[in-house]
């Protein structure tokens, strides 16, 4: 499962820096999303989550999971949604104003 | 207000002052923006008050140690709190003051004042995964108010800036989760003690490259400054001001606890002392060469930004307290220059330098505040840069670095250069006849020139009566020199 885990978040990296790097801004938006839910699986990874009991107040004492963690992925998968909705928005923005989508005709900061 | 909850009000002031702004017109939210920065500058300064008897702890929610989430104000983050309240209240007056045109639209205000919580979370937090996400909360509400300069090259500043700070924020991100992993706390003072006790786990030093990565870029040090001088430059300048007065020391104030708390003596620390060099060398010869009035300002951040970093590097009681009173200078004057640089640039709608000259005939209250700003930076008695310069060469002698302190030296020789520069090209000699023209076009407000006026009385004040304020910056450094303070401070605190 580990191996999994950790096979998981590496292809899921590659693929996003391999978004990261294209000229398209639309495919680094891609990149940066899937590059967050990489994070966000490898924060679940640093946990145990496989014969463990949920952890819930009252429940027996069995062994629980870390309900830590699951509370720093809620909170960072939230973040993740909010900001890959501005920079689609701020991609729509590019467009609309009429600039390129190709970020290697960015003019500002060439002279 | 009870003593007991005074941490928590830097946090939820402007969080509360951000509901009216949001609901009413923009002229109203321009004042509930100046009157929320002035009560949370005064709540700031009465949280340093009382972190001056030692570090004050707030356990939210009243959750006890090490489960709860902390608040923590040693004197060095109250002292960055203070300075950050200071420069977002001198932010606001100018914007309801100088007429801006960014001040007339509505979503500005709020925005500002959940970029002043962000902040305040930042520098109060003492848990990891909290910094995190005040972090977040800084750089979307700074996307949006760069954003909202709508400029012709908003658009794609605002793309660049956000993707390199999401990528940012990743990596922090990704090295609290492997913190995690590690050690099995995010509380900060929990963090150090069990990293002193125990063996720290075998990956560490690659966590710590990318927590410093991280920080790295939100500092703007060389080479991680590219984003920095499109987005500090193409933004409104109360933001400008915010963005490269404070938001920058984001990456100090990280790398500080870095330092002291949660990675004492990792191997890639080391780092710090050259590449501050590095990036002071950088950034004075960009700023010198820079042809932009606004980018000129912005790279001279990433040089200052240098000279901290050096000071963090060369370590010790003396380096600290160079890098704290480095910051908190560059913060009030880097600030004032943006406002009063940035009055000049709006009203013309003309950065250039070449373009501009002889201002002092139209706005000779905008030329004494931009004059004494460019002197400060340049390092000059018996203003405050000076005695940053001062502290900064003390703490190379007293780390015995010659070759560094010659690099230095020679970047503040840079710093005099580019600082005149841009004094005597924008504000000396005749008055281009389109400049006359279109400064007449705009009705001047009453009082513009009030924010940049106050922060260089500030910038003149701290200069001429150091005193208190290298005090405070030498008791900050010896609180910082013994993490021990603030480890018993949180930990035993609290119960």
């Amino acid at each position: 499962m580990s191996l999994l885990m950790a096979a998981t978040i590496g292809v899921l990296v590659a693929v996003a820096v391999l978004q990261l790097l294209q000229r398209n801004a639309v495919r680094m938006v891609i990149g940066l999303y899937l590059f967050w839910n990489a994070a966000n699986l490898l924060i679940i990874a640093v946990s145990r989550t496989r014969g463990v009991r949920a952890p819930f107040v009252g429940g027996d004492a069995a062994p629980l999971a870390d309900p830590l963690v699951q509370a720093l992925v809620l909170t960072a998968i939230v973040i993740t949604f909010g900001f890959t909705a501005f920079l689609v928005t701020l991609t729509f923005w590019l467009v609309a104003r009429g600039n390129s989508i190709d970020v290697t005709d960015f003019t500002e900061g060439r002279a | 207000m009870t003593g007991q909850h005074l941490l928590i009000l830097p946090i939820v002031l402007p969080l509360a002052g951000a509901i009216p702004a949001a609901l009413l017109a923009a002229r109203a939210g321009a004042w509930v923006g100046l009157v929320t920065t002035v009560l949370t500058l005064a709540a700031s300064a009465a949280v340093l008050a009382a972190s001056v008897g030692g570090p004050q702890v707030y356990w939210v929610g009243g959750w006890a140690p090490p489960h709860g989430i902390a608040l923590v104000a040693d004197r060095f983050s109250a002292a960055l709190a203070l300075t950050t309240a200071a420069v977002a209240a001198a932010s606001a007056l100018h914007t309801l003051v100088s007429g801006e045109a960014v001040a007339h639209r509505r979503l500005y205000h709020p925005l500002f004042l959940l970029l002043l919580t962000a902040l305040g979370g930042v520098f109060l937090t003492g848990d990891l995964f909290n910094l995190y996400v005040f972090m977040e909360i800084v750089i979307i509400s700074s996307f949006a108010l760069v954003a909202l300069a709508d400029r012709p090259v908003s658009a794609e500043v605002t793309f660049k800036y956000a993707v390199l700070s999401a990528l940012g924020s990743l990596l922090l991100l990704v090295s609290v989760a492997l913190v995690y992993a590690g050690v099995g706390t995010l509380n900060m003072a929990d963090i150090a003690q069990r990293v002193r006790n125990a063996a720290a786990p075998p990956f560490w030093p690659i966590v710590a490259a990318l927590m410093l990565a991280a920080f790295l870029l939100k500092g703007a040090i060389f080479p991680f400054h590219f984003w920095q001088p499109d987005a500090h430059a193409a933004a409104p300048s109360p933001v400008s001001a915010m963005l490269s007065g404070i938001m920058v020391k984001i990456g100090f104030y990280g790398i500080v606890r870095m330092e002291t708390l949660i990675f004492p003596d990792a191997p890639v620390l080391l780092v710090l002392a050259p590449l501050g060099g590095a990036s002071a060398v950088f950034g004075g010869l960009a700023a010198l060469a820079n042809p932009n009035l606004k980018r000129l300002l912005a790279y001279s951040t990433i040089a200052n930004m240098g000279f901290i970093l050096l000071a963090l590097g060369w370590g010790g009681p003396a380096g600290m307290a160079a890098a704290m009173v480095n910051a908190v200078n560059h913060a009030l004057l880097k600030a004032s220059l943006f406002l009063s640089g940035g009055y000049v640039t709006e009203r013309l709608g003309e950065q250039a330098l070449p373009r501009l000259g002889g201002l002092a005939h139209l706005t000779p209250g905008g030329t004494l505040a931009f004059g004494l700003g460019a002197l400060a930076l340049a390092g000059l008695p018996p203003l405050s840069g000076f005695l940053s310069k001062l502290t900064l060469f003390q703490a190379g002698l007293a780390a015995g670095d010659p070759a560094l302190l010659a690099v230095a030296v020679g970047a503040s020789g840079l710093g005099i250069a580019y600082s005149l520069r841009a004094f005597v090209l924008a504000y000396w000699g005749e008055t281009p006849p389109w400049a006359v023209e279109r400064w007449a076009r705009r009705a001047a407000h009453r009082g513009t020139l009030a924010a940049p006026l106050l922060l260089v009385f500030l910038v003149v004040a701290l200069g001429i009566w150091p005193g208190p304020f290298m005090g405070l910056a030498a008791a900050a450094a010896a609180e910082l020199g013994q993490p021990d303070i603030y480890i018993t401070a949180v930990l035993e605190g609290g119960r």
